[in-house]
């Protein structure tokens, strides 16, 4: 087929295969384009090729998804969660989060110790508090709750961090002996681990810090009863 | 679940997992197909797979329904593949990107036909994946994915008259380097 073939219709025309090739050209263009194929054998031929390459495609499928949607619904979403988690902008909003916590049951435990001396460890996972009235008290500690919760905090990070480095260094030691799928689910594997230490630590925390605040509640009450025992003293019945 | 699209969207923007399930069920197959198609390589188009629907996750809460869904998430796939270049080694492994037919083995004699099939899939695998990017995509989007070029043109932000060219070039590139072939 040469140029000279061409009509000034054909441009025209063989833009407007593909839509009719597809099934996609409105009925009125469509009766146009056939017209134009009864007349010219050039622009036949081009639609008859297009038409086998058309079929040509069909040969191409690619293969099969093997993996069951649900499952993989749940790693993109745990995915998701481990990113959120690891995220600075996240972890900012987490810390703050913590930091809050922390000093709002600090500022209640220092409305206490305003009035009474209190004594407090931190062993064996718990807080441990006891309390005197002022003068009866052998011990104050010079540095406030505040400051107390805050090296607890820190001494815990980094705890948490030496052993997170080391873990680090094991799983990329791992990695690099992995094919990209065994790596891909050894990852999976131990974000979900991570996920349910993760919440452990989470709920353990929140314990202490509940256990903290009942402690100061006791304290709150013990103090009101010790104050109406020394104004019973003094008050008239 | 039979639910649209949207509907899905807006129960996942409310917080319901399972709504992400039938997003993924629904769409898991046509975006790997689509990946596949573009990159040429199976690894790569999992890859995308992910990435595209860890973005869905993500970003659904800011998905505010202006476009369909279907349109918003074929944009993220064909952004994804653009960020992949596709090199050498991808071209070497599109025997990975084309499905084995089922129960090929299961008659000697074709056996023939078989290799040929396979063959010929490869041979047509190629061709599409050597079109210049923006023909690539028109083709794939119109002949595997079946969208309508008013549709397509909406996902590539192009007029529809750009998009139906870029599928004629396309076509006819195509018919140019299989034209050897039979089918």
């Amino acid at each position: 087929m040469s140029n000279q073939d061409l009509t000034p219709d054909c441009g025209r025309i063989r833009n407007e295969l593909p839509a009719y090739l597809y099934g996609e050209l409105a009925a009125e263009g469509t009766t146009a384009l056939e017209q134009h194929l009864a007349t010219c054998a050039a622009c036949r031929d081009e639609q008859a090729a297009l038409r086998e390459t058309r079929k040509l495609l069909e040969r191409w499928e690619t293969p099969r998804c093997v993996e069951d949607p649900r499952q993989l619904a749940r790693s993109i979403a745990e995915l998701a969660r481990t990113q959120e988690r690891s995220s600075p902008q996240v972890r900012r909003g987490r810390l703050v989060r913590w930091s809050a916590i922390l000093s709002g049951a600090a500022a209640a435990l220092v409305f206490s110790l305003s009035v009474l001396s209190t004594q407090a460890a931190f062993a064996d996972g718990t807080f441990q508090i006891s309390f005197h009235l002022p003068g009866t008290a052998p011990t104050a500690s010079g540095s406030s709750w505040d400051e107390r919760m805050r090296t607890i905090a820190a001494q815990e990070v980094s705890t948490r961090s030496a052993s997170l480095q080391r873990d680090q260094q094991e799983l990329l030691q791992r990695f690099s002996q992995m094919t990209r799928e065994e790596m891909q689910q050894e990852l999976l594997r131990v974000t979900q681990a991570l996920d349910v230490v993760l919440a452990q630590r989470e709920r353990s925390w929140d314990t202490r810090l509940i256990n903290l605040g009942q402690e100061v509640v006791r304290a709150d009450l013990e103090q009101r009863r010790v104050i109406n025992d020394i104004a019973a003293q003094f008050v008239p019945r | 679940m039979d639910l649209p699209d949207e509907e899905l969207v807006l129960r996942l923007q409310g917080g319901d997992e399972s709504a992400f399930e039938a997003m993924v069920a629904r769409w898991n197959e046509p975006i790997l197909q689509l990946a596949t198609r573009l990159t040429g390589d199976l690894e790569e188009a999992k890859d995308v797979r992910q990435m595209a629907l860890l973005k869905t996750y993500q970003g659904i809460g800011r998905f505010e329904g202006r476009a369909r869904f279907s349109t918003w998430i074929y944009r993220v796939v064909l952004n994804l593949c653009r960020d992949r270049k596709r090199g050498d080694a991808a071209r070497a492994r599109v025997e990975a990107a084309v499905r084995e037919r089922e129960g090929d083995y299961l008659l000697e004699e074709t056996g023939f036909h078989v290799a040929r099939d396979r063959e010929l899939a490869q041979i047509v695998a190629r061709a599409v994946l050597e079109l210049p990017a923006s023909e690539r995509e028109v083709v794939v989007l119109r002949h595997y994915h079946e969208l309508a070029f008013p549709t397509i043109a909406e996902i590539l932000g192009a007029p529809v008259t750009t998009v139906k060219s870029r599928m004629s070039r396309g076509l006819s590139l195509l018919r140019a380097r299989l034209a050897a072939l039979e089918t």
